[in-house]
């Protein structure tokens, strides 16, 4: 069938009130559900998607306090509502958003469980965490240094027991556990630390630099920016702080992500290494 | 799971505990309370945390327990993290060569240990395991 022909295709009518060539806008949820799972229609699809995501905005927001940027929580969220109108069954009479809401939530959670982040934080210590974010940035300026964990309890009133609970409970959000392996997603990166541990020469150490230097440069600039400053200018995360404008423990988090993705990237690399050594062998 | 043991005199505490996903934060929290009772500065102690957790991350799930020691040494925050086992790492950290890393070029174990703390050394405890001893200037 040719691109056109599908076209038209998508344009019949497939609901009682969805007239031949009517704007999709205009479609009721129902019909264009019907037009996505009759007709495999896309665009459908995509409107769906359209309507739906204010729903999903509105959920990765009440994950907003939890350290992570709300736009990728956005995008987690989405690929839990894409999901959901995929796998909606008309008959079930209920309606999309009501399927949909669980699906993003569980979505966004596993996402979470996956980064293996404290989802259930006591309210007091996020409170705290993000007292203390402020509290960092002021001590940073007055003092100009790093403060310490006990100027820290100092200026917020609290034990410096509390500010390390704070402090680690703000940390679990962005830490990356290895040990969260073996059940799907995590095995890429699992067959990674196989790979480094079977190499044991350490001309090949060096190889491998060389041969995922690119990696490196796919990061974003910012990314690459702060790594840049930080391990190859020497300079303390403070000061890459007062260079890019960001906080300290921004810079903190940006580091872990940045070296996060360095990781993923390299285990891609990896992947089309060997992709491409079995081609040939072929 | 884990066991602790603080020496009052040197100040000194010694953790061991086996591999799994709550060793880190273990680790994490025994860093900043040391950190504490010490007064390192917040980025020095995250630098610390960041060197333990990048060859923690080279590490398998299934191998023998870490250990962990940390004390203060004169000026300096000491950490010795043992049971790692990763050949690879330890021939990049022990490797002594003219490469020159550039910001195109991959971030690799020697640069990072390296620029998050002042000195460190590898330590052969036996063929299969070694530990990394890393310092760290208190202030």
């Amino acid at each position: 069938m040719s691109e056109a022909e599908k076209g038209k295709q998508a344009e019949r009518p497939v609901g009682r009130n969805a007239r031949y060539g009517e704007r999709l806008e205009s479609l009721s949820e129902r019909d264009l559900l019907l037009r996505l799972k009759e007709h495999k229609d896309l665009r459908a699809r995509e409107e769906l998607i359209t309507r739906y995501l204010p729903l999903v905005k509105s959920l990765a927001r009440r994950f907003a306090s939890r350290g992570q940027p709300v736009e990728d929580l956005i995008q987690v969220g989405s690929i839990g509502l894409i999901k959901a109108i995929d796998r909606f069954d008309l008959g079930r009479g209920v309606e999309l958003s009501t399927y949909a809401t669980p699906t993003i939530l569980g979505e966004i959670k596993r996402y979470f469980r996956d980064k293996g982040w404290a989802v259930k934080v006591p309210r007091a210590l996020q409170d705290l965490n993000v007292r203390l974010n402020r509290v960092i940035e002021q001590l940073t300026v007055e003092l100009r240094r790093s403060p310490t964990i006990a100027e820290l309890a100092a200026a917020t009133e609290v034990s410096e027991e509390e500010v390390v609970e704070a402090l680690e409970s703000g940390r679990a959000y962005s830490s990356v556990s290895i040990f969260s392996g073996g059940t799907g997603e995590d095995d890429e990166s699992l067959e990674l630390l196989d790979y480094l541990g079977s190499e044991e020469e350490a001309y090949e150490v060096f190889e491998q630099r060389r041969v995922l230097a690119p990696a490196m440069a796919r990061l974003d600039p910012r990314e690459r920016l702060i790594l840049h400053l930080r391990f190859f200018e020497g300079m303390t995360q403070t000061q890459v702080a007062a260079r890019v404008g960001i906080s300290q423990m921004h810079v903190s988090r940006l580091i872990r992500k940045s070296i996060e993705n360095l990781r993923q990237y390299m285990a891609e690399d990896e992947a089309l290494v060997e992709a491409a050594r079995g081609k040939s062998e072929v | 799971m884990a066991a602790g043991r603080v020496d009052e005199s040197q100040d000194i505490v010694t953790l061991r505990i086996a591999r799994g996903s709550s060793a880190l934060p273990v680790m994490r929290v025994l860093m900043a309370g040391m950190a504490s009772r010490n007064d390192l500065p917040l980025d020095r102690l995250d630098d610390l945390i960041l060197a333990v957790e990048s060859l923690l991350a080279e590490e398998l799930e299934a191998g023998p327990e870490f250990v962990l020691e940390v004390c203060r040494q004169g000026g300096d925050f000491r950490i010795c993290l043992g049971g790692l086992e990763n050949q690879s790492v330890k021939a990049a950290l022990l490797a002594v060569d003219q490469f020159r890393p550039c910001e195109e070029c991959l971030l690799d174990m020697r640069l990072l240990i390296s620029s998050l703390v002042e000195t460190y050394r590898v330590i052969e405890s036996d063929p299969a395991s070694f530990a990394v001893e890393m310092e760290k200037q208190a202030s």
